[in-house]
């Protein structure tokens, strides 16, 4: 092949100009990196519109912003020049996305470093993940996490149980249909958060009122989903099971089940998103007395401790994210049949 | 002459057909009454099957021939226990045939009809696990079906990776590990390309061949019924009644391009046109 046709590689030649753009925050803040402990104090900015202590130069930070960008580049760099050294090469979406997940915390950190937002609003990374390391160690962010995960698990639970059997049921019998849908879809189109004043009501302030919204939102997308599949099982599938032999039963466990559960994991996946927002909309209404993500997300807003907020809101997402990929997993394993 | 495998006598079929109120179409085998005086639901009456009576013997290859709609379909899944006659007495060696049956094993038309979500060992076996047959000889039984179907190497493969004809194949397996007296086939080749279908036709003349299987199957096309049969049943359409049943003697495997074969293909389309 000639040279003329072969296309130059775009990301080659814009790599010194990204780089560049990376790395000039890093040389502009350089001058401005927090100093040994002891000099801390005194080189906080004296003046402003903000207490000292919410400026860009904490007191309680002890992670350097330059070793959090440091190690974002040296991260970015390996990935992207290791690629074709290492024996199984790095996949290409992993270093594009490790590129694009270092220029958007770099970009954070840098505007707070160079003052272009008021950091009291937007608190820097490093700031936030020093807060998430004291909350950690201190013990407390588990306990809030494990607060959350603990009503979102049982309100599930609950959802899954009661949404799959009522959907097989509904599938197989068009009368039982027929009965439940119009009350169903009426039901359906309610946001869940919308019943929380009267659940309050119903069930007092505390766990059950919480759990019973969650369970309104994780129990429609699952209940949709089930129904959906069943009512389109192969007709083919079910007479093969009865002409070997088996009976109703075997057909729920041969054909129902299996055939519907690509659609029954859509449905849990779309529930336990519905089921996050709901829980943390329950949270933030401080229904729940003392413990959850949401609720430590609200007192710290009482406190204006922003970076408390934001280590909060990264808890959350590491949690949906891990279980999301979990479900995802699962779902690779149907990808083998799916139609 | 032996006794009878599948016999079918004065056996009629009536489809009720009406469009329920939200304009839909319904086929069913009951007679609904409708309640709803503001809308009267049309029903009207198919006559499906008119006293169609039949006899299969054992180690015969039946074929029900017959343009769509002449009821071969149904006729095969009132054989099968699928559906139940309106009138008329379906029986399966001298026994009322009320439910579906694994020694009348069917193969369905449809490619879906392999279950997608196991692989071909776990669809063959399907058959025998829900007998309840113990696993040593189940494992044993599946062996030997591969083997027969010749789709060795293919065990722990999905049926989304084969092609059409080698899931037809497995369809036939998977019903003839049940160790039926008699193979019920709906349209097995239909949708497949010509070059498939001729070869499936020889895999099943050799299954055929090997085990000496009883087999009723449907189809519409002239030259498969000529070329697979002993017996071809034809039938005509609305009401569904049987035309005439032409024997082909031929000696198995037969050729396509044979004088014989070419006469006897010729006097089923003579009876089949008129």
């Amino acid at each position: 092949m000639s040279p003329a046709l072969k296309p130059a590689p775009p990301f080659r030649r814009l790599a010194p100009i990204g780089l560049a753009l990376l790395v000039l925050p890093l040389l502009l803040t350089a001058p401005l990196r927090p100093a040994a402990p002891q000099e801390r104090l005194q080189r906080t900015a004296p003046s402003g519109p903000h207490p000292p202590m919410y400026r860009y130069f904490h007191p309680e930070r002890t992670l350097d912003p330059t070793a959090l960008i440091g190690t974002t580049l040296l991260a970015m760099a390996a990935l992207s020049g290791a690629r074709r050294l290492l024996p199984r090469r790095v996949p290409l979406p992993l270093v594009r996305g490790t590129i694009s997940g270092g220029i958007v915390l770099m970009g954070w950190e840098a505007v707070s470093a160079l003052g272009l937002v008021n950091p009291v609003l937007l608190p820097p990374p490093t700031l936030v993940l020093t807060k998430l390391a004291v909350y950690w160690q201190l013990g407390w962010l588990q306990a809030h996490a494990l607060a959350t995960l603990w009503r979102l698990a049982l309100s599930f639970l609950l959802a899954f149980a009661s949404a799959v059997p009522l959907g097989i049921l509904m599938g197989h019998l068009p009368w039982c249909a027929h009965f439940l849908e119009p009350v169903i879809h009426l039901l359906r189109v309610i946001p869940a958060p919308a019943w929380l004043p009267l659940s309050i009501l119903w069930f007092g302030l505390g766990n059950a009122s919480a759990i019973f919204i969650t369970w309104m939102g994780i129990f429609f997308p699952i209940l949709i989903n089930t129904l959906a599949a069943v009512q389109r099982i192969e007709p083919a599938q079910v007479e093969t099971v009865l002409t070997f032999g088996g009976s109703r039963w075997d057909v729920m466990w041969q054909v129902t089940l299996p055939s519907a559960a690509p659609e029954i994991l859509t449905g849990t996946r779309i529930g336990l998103g519905i089921g996050w927002i709901v829980l943390l909309a329950a949270e933030n209404a401080a229904t729940l007395p003392q413990a959850g993500l949401g609720w430590l997300i609200l007192i710290a807003q009482t406190w204006l401790d922003t970076p408390v907020m934001m280590a909060g809101l990264m808890t959350i997402c590491a949690a949906a994210f891990l279980m999301d990929l979990g479900l995802r997993q699962v779902d690779k394993r149907f990808a083998l049949w799916k139609y | 002459m032996a006794q009878s495998v599948l016999r079918a006598d004065n056996v009629r079929k009536i489809f009720y057909v009406y469009t329920d109120p939200a304009g839909t179409t319904v086929v069913s085998s009951k007679k609904q009454f409708s309640l709803n005086l503001w809308r009267r639901r049309s029903i009207y009456e198919l006559l499906a099957l008119d006293d169609i009576s039949l006899e299969v013997y054992p180690n015969e290859l039946v074929a029900l021939l017959g343009p769509s709609g002449c009821g071969k379909s149904t006729l095969l899944r009132i054989f099968a226990g699928l559906e139940r006659p309106t009138s008329g007495r379906v029986a399966f060696k001298d026994q009322e045939i009320k439910d579906p049956d694994p020694q009348r094993a069917m193969v369905f038309q449809s490619e879906r009809a392999v279950f997608p979500w196991l692989t071909v060992e776990k669809n063959i076996e399907l058959g025998p696990k829900l007998q309840g047959v113990p696993r040593a000889e189940r494992e044993e039984r599946v062996r030997r079906i591969i083997e027969l179907i010749q789709l060795n190497g293919f065990n722990t493969a999905y049926p989304a990776t084969l092609s059409g004809g080698m899931l037809q194949r497995v369809a036939v397996g998977r019903a003839l590990i049940n160790r039926p007296e008699v193979l019920l086939m709906d349209e097995p080749f239909g949708a497949l390309d010509a070059i498939t279908r001729n070869a499936l036709q020889d895999h099943l003349i050799r299954i055929w061949q090997e085990t000496r299987q009883t087999i009723v199957f449907v189809t519409h096309d002239i030259e498969e019924a000529t070329y697979l049969a002993t017996r071809i049943v034809i039938m005509h359409p609305r009401p569904g009644r049987i035309k005439g049943v032409v024997p082909v003697t031929l000696s198995h495997p037969r050729s396509r391009t044979d004088s014989a074969f070419v006469e006897a293909r010729r006097k089923v389309a003579d009876l089949l046109g008129d």
